[in-house]
């Protein structure tokens, strides 16, 4: 029968996806093994913070000049991590670039997470965190209400506007695959996917109204992703600060935050799709794009280190100048060529096919980018304050055991509810394959 | 004409595993004047949901409505409460400047838009399911294509008979 082959093809699909988020007895221990070992992680990271909480700031390394470290240069990575989620799921859907479909449930989930890992650290950085309710709108005592041109304030904002509007983007693509989970299980599962999927149960009017609905928070999405890390980037610009006041941060800040993302897409994904059996659907092919992506993007970086040379080397105020060349030659130098080395000169590795195409040279080169770009966005903070106007101040800055320890368990709390969220739902996702299959089927 | 919404017998559920099959059904069924009240695929089908679906605006209206509302909340939050501080200029900037305050107002007018968006989804949605309240079978999320089409009692036979032509899997009167 003609209908045939679409419809074992269309089954496949859901029995290949569904298979995904069910557990064999020793994935089932690996994977409760990885989720309670990132716990144990970020446990530690949570008690040195309560110690901290405790004892105050003096217990980090900031100290007058340097009084952003770690913990803001971390707000800004994971902050930059979160982009490409929403550029891979929005921007090349977009785009009607199919092969998206693929990553995109990973990169979604990656977005959401990482804005919740960035979200912490401004109030870790606060000290006294309790009080972090003072950045919404209300008035105090005095009758004051918030500064609305405070760059902090505008974070707030931003950051909040931009978790909302990727759980909303994230939860629709998924409704009409927890409509898929309902239907195939039984018992509590079913019972909580049938509130997940609302109802859902595949009419043309739905699919309509899912298929506007999408495309409205994509391109809505898009632009959030632009205004996000250009806000980010003028928590730095919109300072009187050398290195820092500079009209090119808002799109070299946006560059740099999608080339992290799209590492961090290659991290995540190349060790899920062996974990979750998904190498049918995330192919080499899909990951060969996002290396050539990666080149891009790292090219375009590339572009804005030279600028940002060029006219600190040619400006004739000796600031910027000094304050770039103490980057490449000052107490921080480590920092500055790592970020060439594995922003600028690593990626180029990619033009190779044979690279491009290795899995084992592809999550290789993802962790140095990750490695470089979280050298480039500490050493754009740190050396600036150490290296000010006045050299009468000039400091420089040593993280403490509780920055490096909270720090690093960010990483497990990323992957801890990483784990636990790509874990519970279908990790590739089920009706957008299904409808790519459609439309190579209709020709 | 009996209402499917009030759950008596009304009409008749057909299961296809031919999307192409399907659209003739819907084609034959409009030429019978029998109204195809709706279509189910397991994944978006542009034919089939112009053939099944009526046309919405409601989701862009509402997310332009939910992007203005955003838009002028923005603004309104930002200059009303810098207008009830003191008058206190801090380093000779005035306080109501409107350029910082267009950040806040691009914001609320993206968070606005996205859950206006949304909201006429849910409500577009869950129309879609009153108006076809028996209609669901699992295979429509699966792998399977559906039609459900509305008539009175009389014509029943006549529409099993078009569904058994066009080539349905099963069928069965809702």
């Amino acid at each position: 029968m003609p209908g045939q082959s679409l419809t074992v093809e269309l089954h496949r699909v859901t029995d290949d996806i569904f298979r995904t988020f069910t557990w064999s007895r020793v994935g089932w221990f690996a994977y409760w093994g990885s989720v309670g070992l990132c716990g144990y992680g970020w446990s530690i990271a949570g008690l040195l913070w309560i110690q901290q909480i405790y004892s105050g700031l003096q217990v980090t390394g900031l100290n007058h000049p340097v009084m952003w470290g770690f913990y803001i240069t971390a707000f800004v990575f994971w902050i930059g991590v979160a982009h490409s989620g929403t550029f891979v799921s929005a921007i090349l859907y977009l785009f009607h670039a199919r092969w998206r479909t693929s990553i995109a449930r990973a990169a979604e989930t990656m977005t959401i997470v990482a804005v919740m890992t960035a979200a912490i650290f401004p109030v870790l950085h606060l000290g006294r965190a309790w009080r972090f309710y003072w950045l919404i709108p209300y008035p105090n005592e005095r009758g004051l209400w918030v500064n609305f041109s405070s760059p902090l304030i505008w974070d707030a904002f931003a950051v909040a506007t931009y978790f909302v509007v990727s759980v909303l983007f994230w939860y629709l693509s998924l409704v009409p695959d927890f409509a898929v989970v309902r239907d195939r299980s039984g018992g509590r599962q079913r019972a909580i996917f049938r509130r997940l999927a609302l109802g859902w149960s595949g009419t043309a009017g739905e699919w309509r109204g899912f298929r506007r609905a999408y495309g409205i928070l994509a391109a809505i999405v898009t632009a959030l992703v632009v205004s996000v890390h250009s806000i980010v980037s003028w928590d730095f610009a919109a300072a009187i600060v050398p290195g820092w006041h500079s009209t090119i941060f808002a799109p070299y800040f946006v560059a740099g935050a999608i080339l992290s993302g799209l590492a961090m897409v290659l991290t995540l994904v190349i060790p899920a799709r062996f974990l979750l059996g998904a190498q049918d659907y995330v192919t080499v092919d899909h990951l060969e794009n996002v290396g050539k992506l990666i080149i891009v993007m790292s090219l375009i970086l590339t572009y804005s280190y030279v600028m940002e040379a060029i006219f600190s080397v040619r400006d004739d105020r000796p600031f910027t100048r000094s304050t770039f060349l103490f980057r490449v030659t000052g107490d921080f130098w480590p920092l500055f060529w790592t970020t060439i080395a594995c922003v600028s000169l690593v990626p180029l590795s990619l033009f190779r096919r044979r690279v491009r195409r290795s899995l084992t040279a592809l999550f290789c080169i993802s962790l140095l980018i990750n490695v470089g770009m979280w050298c480039e966005r500490l050493m754009t903070i740190v050396t600036s304050l150490a290296h000010d106007f006045d050299p009468s101040v000039w400091g420089t800055y040593r993280p403490s055991v509780f920055e490096w320890t909270i720090v690093g368990g960010s990483i497990s709390w990323f992957l801890f509810w990483y784990l636990l969220l790509i874990g519970h739902i279908p990790a590739v996702p089920i009706a957008e394959t299904k409808q790519n299959l459609l439309e190579s089927h209709r020709g | 004409m009996a209402d499917p919404a009030r759950g008596r017998s009304a009409g008749v559920l057909a299961v296809f595993d031919d999307r192409r099959r399907l659209l003739n059904a819907i084609h034959t069924a409009r030429m019978a004047h029998i109204e195809p009240v709706t279509a189910f695929a397991p994944a978006y089908d542009e034919e089939l949901v112009e053939a099944a679906a009526g046309p919405s605006r409601t989701i862009g209206a509402m997310a332009l409505g939910g992007a203005i509302a955003g838009c002028i909340a923005g603004f309104a939050l930002t200059i009303w409460t810098t207008a009830q501080w003191p008058t206190l200029i801090v380093g000779g900037k005035p306080l109501l400047s409107i350029p910082p305050f267009v950040l806040i107002a691009f914001e609320t007018t993206i968070l606005m838009a996205s859950l206006g968006a949304v909201a006429a989804f849910l409500r577009r949605a869950a129309v879609s399911r009153r108006d076809s309240p028996a209609g669901h079978e699992p295979a429509f999320t699966d792998a399977h294509f559906g039609l459900l089409m509305r008539c009175d009692g009389a014509r029943i036979p006549e529409a099993i008979e078009l569904v058994r032509e066009a080539g349905a899997l099963q069928w069965r009167v809702v």
